[in-house]
């Protein structure tokens, strides 16, 4: 008996294997096993290192992009870890078998089922992505094409900058997997884009109003009939077109490309405002050699009545400001071709085509500036 | 010693036993103290800056508890915390490591975008000089203002994104912060280089 109360220290399973010699040695070692619950071997042990191994590469590809799932596949892999430990350990009539398999089971199905949903969200996105920056890309390039051209300030180029560089972060951004963030980027460079669009467009609203395009053709007209009547040269400037087209007697006789001032699709309405003025005016001197150093130049009559009428207006509405002066020294004058506009207000011309115009010109030649006709 | 004797001897030490087993609870203040290392960790975000460790300290805390499970699956004679005390003794200091991994890796990713801020802030003060040398340039060529208003407008507008840049790392998200950071330096580094060449081309 001694033996057997000594035998008890020893390991259980040693204890449930050994021979017992007398009935009361049997009797105790029957209590442990039965009464107590004397462990029996579990199953055959499972290795779930390529469960482990799948599940944990899931939690890290879900981890930035669902988080929650990725602590849902946590919590399901500690549960399952724990099932397998009891499956293992628990005694033979409160074994569950598969409890184990089945745990590891809804954790692989969770991981499987959430990881399908994230990479169809994922491709989803970034679909959704190409497709913003496709439209972000083209925008902002039209209007990075438009910078020097009137009507793009240097505020718009720099809202150019800003798109290029939310589209630039947007790619990025995506290839880090972060797509929220990455379409966040490329929305806003689309948003830029339709600002720009906007103010560009807003410049060029007034040329398709009917009533200015009625009046600019009226004064275009009216300088080439008098071309005609009178058989004398006559100049017409088109802004939107930036073309400058020469009349003799009442025909067209020659073309050029033109340059405006850096705002020179507005109207002009005082000095410094960048812009170039429409109406009818005359050549009031011909400047060349040091007299100019744009190469050869016509001034014309800027400010003409008209022109100051509407100056006085703006000063009395408060549209000009108080210390605004009217401007002048408007001309037509070379060193243009840089396919961009850039003067403070004139009608720059390639010194080549100023050689043609110039020696066309008179004192007095009509040179009629519209918005486009 | 009588056969009478002897079984009550034993059964005497088998209710001993049985007493003594009682005894052989969970080490809960163990698990408390693990569990809580865990969470700490969790709070630092682990899972964002230092994933590697946060992984292994979320195994060592699954090994523990389902070594107390397994521990608690058996007979009370049997239980021994002996291994479970020293796995959560690790799930502990694993969660420590990767609370400290953590704290580390958000410093780092936090000092590197400060030091991306810094960057542009620097480069942003070198576009502002060069514009200023630009701006009162005595040669002036056709075009220079209307091209000097281009790039102060790029400047302004690049200068708008370093906002962005500062908010978002306000905001802690600072590995979207960085990426931000490096793009915006590289198209900050392309103005300031085009407003030097300039410079240099014009001799200002």
């Amino acid at each position: 008996m001694l033996s057997a109360v000594d035998s008890l220290f020893a390991p259980a399973a040693a204890n449930c294997r050994r021979r017992f010699r007398n009935p009361s040695q049997a009797l105790v070692m029957l209590a442990l096993a039965a009464g107590l619950g004397c462990a029996a071997p579990g199953p055959d042990p499972i290795t779930w290192d390529g469960a482990r191994a799948a599940l944990n590469r899931a939690r890290v590809e879900l981890r930035p992009v669902d988080p929650q799932a990725a602590e849902e596949i946590e919590r399901l892999v500690a549960a399952a870890e724990r099932a397998t430990a009891t499956e293992r350990a628990a005694p033979v009539w409160r074994r569950e078998p598969g409890s184990g398999a089945a745990a590891w089971l809804r954790a692989v199905e969770s991981a499987r089922r959430n990881l399908k949903e994230v990479r169809a969200l994922r491709a989803a996105q970034a679909q959704r992505l190409e497709q913003l920056l496709e439209r972000a890309e083209v925008r902002i390039a039209a209007a990075g094409s438009r910078i020097g051209r009137s009507g793009m300030s240097g505020h718009d180029a720099g809202q150019v900058a800003a798109g290029r560089t939310h589209v630039e972060t947007a790619r990025r951004l995506a290839e880090r997997g972060d797509y929220p963030a990455a379409i966040d980027h490329a929305a806003e460079a689309l948003n830029l884009a339709a600002e720009l669009d906007a103010s560009w467009n807003r410049n060029h609203v007034r040329f398709s109003d009917p009533s200015l395009l009625a009046m600019w053709r009226g004064q275009a007209e009216a300088a080439i009939d008098e071309s005609r009547r009178t058989k004398s040269a006559a100049i017409v400037i088109d802004k939107l077109r930036r073309k400058v087209s020469l009349y003799k007697s009442g025909r067209r006789v020659a073309q050029f490309d033109a340059e405006l001032g850096s705002n020179g699709l507005e109207r002009k309405r005082y000095s410094g405002d960048h812009a170039t003025p429409e109406g009818r005016y005359r050549v009031t001197v011909k400047k060349a050699g040091r007299a100019t150093k744009y190469y050869l130049a016509l001034l014309i009559d800027y400010p003409n009545a008209e022109d100051q009428r509407r100056f006085r207006q703006g000063k009395a509405n408060g549209s000009i400001p108080q210390r605004a002066g009217i401007g002048g020294l408007i001309e037509i004058h070379g060193g243009g071709g840089s396919g961009r506009d850039w003067t403070d207000g004139c009608i720059a011309l390639t010194n080549e085509d100023m050689d043609r115009l110039y020696p066309q010109v008179q004192k007095g030649t009509s040179v009629t500036i519209v918005g486009t006709l | 010693m009588s056969e009478s004797r002897r079984v009550m001897v034993a059964v005497g030490l088998v209710l001993a036993m049985i007493g003594l087993a009682a005894c052989a609870k969970p080490p809960q203040a163990a698990i408390d103290q693990a569990k809580a290392a865990l969470d700490a960790a969790g709070q630092a975000e682990a899972a964002t800056y230092a994933g590697a460790a946060w992984d292994k300290a979320q195994q060592s805390m699954n090994a523990a508890m389902a070594e107390v499970e397994a521990q608690a699956q058996k007979f009370a004679l049997f239980r021994s915390y002996k291994k479970t005390n020293e796995l959560l003794a690790t799930a502990q200091a694993d969660a420590a490591a990767a609370q400290a991994a953590a704290i580390e890796g958000k410093a780092a990713a936090r000092a590197a975008v400060e030091q991306a801020i810094a960057g542009l802030e620097a480069s942003f003060a070198q576009a502002d000089a060069a514009l200023a040398a630009l701006d009162t340039c005595r040669k002036r060529p056709k075009g220079f203002k209307a091209d000097l208003d281009i790039m102060k407008g790029n400047v302004d507008g690049l200068r708008g994104q370093l906002a962005n840049v500062q908010s978002t790392a306000a905001a802690e998200q600072y590995l979207q912060a960085k990426t931000m950071a490096e793009q915006l330096a590289a198209q900050v580094a392309t103005v300031v280089t085009d407003l030097e060449n300039a410079r240099t081309k014009l001799g200002c």
